[in-house]
């Protein structure tokens, strides 16, 4: 099971360096005294909770069952 | 019509700004609700299963599921994030001489196109649909003249009819004072008469020369010397393919030699 686990942080890496270098990208073509701080902020706050909600869920479910038990029915 | 004071690019000069142009909010309210149906849409399937007597929820499904919605919230809030971009820096910037739009797309696009408002031909406002009519916004479409017409679609625009008649009207007032220029530039002797309106340009001896004649910086061949030139009524004239301090006088209406 740990496998998904890993997949699922892999992805989760990616897509925070995705999301880094793109709001880089959005700051640096900025147009002055536009609103889109605001808008970073409420996304980069959304995106860390659902990290986080999603961390703690994981944190209190057992990853440690081997994959052939799941699957045999 | 409404008014827009939402800051410029540095790359324009602010006080020649007649109007700026942001998308209709109701524009976007498609896909806010979209964005919104499917980010509450899961959430509302899981309380249902959860609180009721089946139970699929069990087990390493659980496991599954909380992957699986955690990767599809991720991505959901990036699509809606990448749409509000999107819509927010879709911009047109109408100047006294030009249009400017700036397209954004997602992260990592933008598009900044220019058109001078002297190739303006036709300005065509376009409302349909329910929304756009209750609002009070829709396309614009401006067309060029020329063999390489270029069209500029200002879409999602708040009072689209008020947007093409100021477009018309700078285009006009544009037009207008750049034919007076050429009138001033004609009684000051920088222009031979009626040069510009017949699309020719005439050299010092009166021949017409076509618009697609050599660049001034490019040396002609010398004149006859028995023919009077227009360089014998200067009384400093440079060198050949010189460009003379009263010629740069002239508005940049330069001679050729």
């Amino acid at each position: 099971m740990y496998i998904f686990l890993i997949i699922w942080l892999l992805f989760v890496f990616a897509y925070v360096i995705f999301n880094v270098y793109g709001i880089y990208r959005i700051m640096a073509m900025r147009i002055k005294g536009d609103s889109v701080i605001f808008a970073v902020l409420v996304y980069l706050i959304v995106m860390f909770v659902i990290i986080a909600i999603s961390i703690i869920i994981i944190a209190n479910l057992d990853w440690g069952k081997n994959l052939k038990d799941v699957l045999r029915f | 019509m409404a008014e827009y004071h939402f800051p410029v690019p540095g790359a324009v000069d602010e006080n020649k700004i007649v109007l700026f142009v942001h998308r209709h909010w109701a524009s976007f309210l498609g896909q806010f609700f979209l964005s919104l149906v499917m980010l509450v849409a899961p959430g509302i399937i899981v309380l249902i299963l959860f609180f009721s007597d089946i139970k699929i929820a069990e087990g390493f499904v659980t496991h599954f599921m909380v992957l699986g919605l955690s990767i599809y919230y991720l991505i959901t809030i990036t699509v809606a994030f990448l749409a509000w971009i999107s819509y927010y820096y879709d911009i047109y910037i109408i100047t006294e001489d030009a249009i400017i739009d700036i397209s954004q797309q997602g992260f990592f696009g933008r598009k900044i196109s220019q058109l001078s408002l002297l190739r303006v031909q036709d300005v065509t406002s376009n409302i349909v649909g329910f929304l756009p009519t209750f609002f009070g916004f829709g396309d614009v479409l401006v067309e060029t003249a020329g063999e390489q017409s270029q069209n500029f679609l200002l879409k999602a625009v708040p009072n689209p009819q008020e947007v093409s008649a100021k477009i018309m009207e700078l285009h006009n007032g544009l037009v207008e004072t750049e034919g007076r220029h050429h009138q001033l530039l004609e009684a000051e002797g920088a222009l031979a008469p009626g040069t510009i309106r017949e699309g020719t340009h005439q050299v010092g001896d009166g021949h017409p020369m076509s618009e697609t004649s050599p660049p001034v910086s490019q040396p002609a061949p010398p004149p006859p010397t028995n023919q009077p030139t227009f360089q014998q009524n200067i009384p400093s004239a440079p060198k050949e393919g010189e460009v003379s301090h009263d010629d740069l006088d002239k508005g940049g209406e330069i001679e050729l030699k």
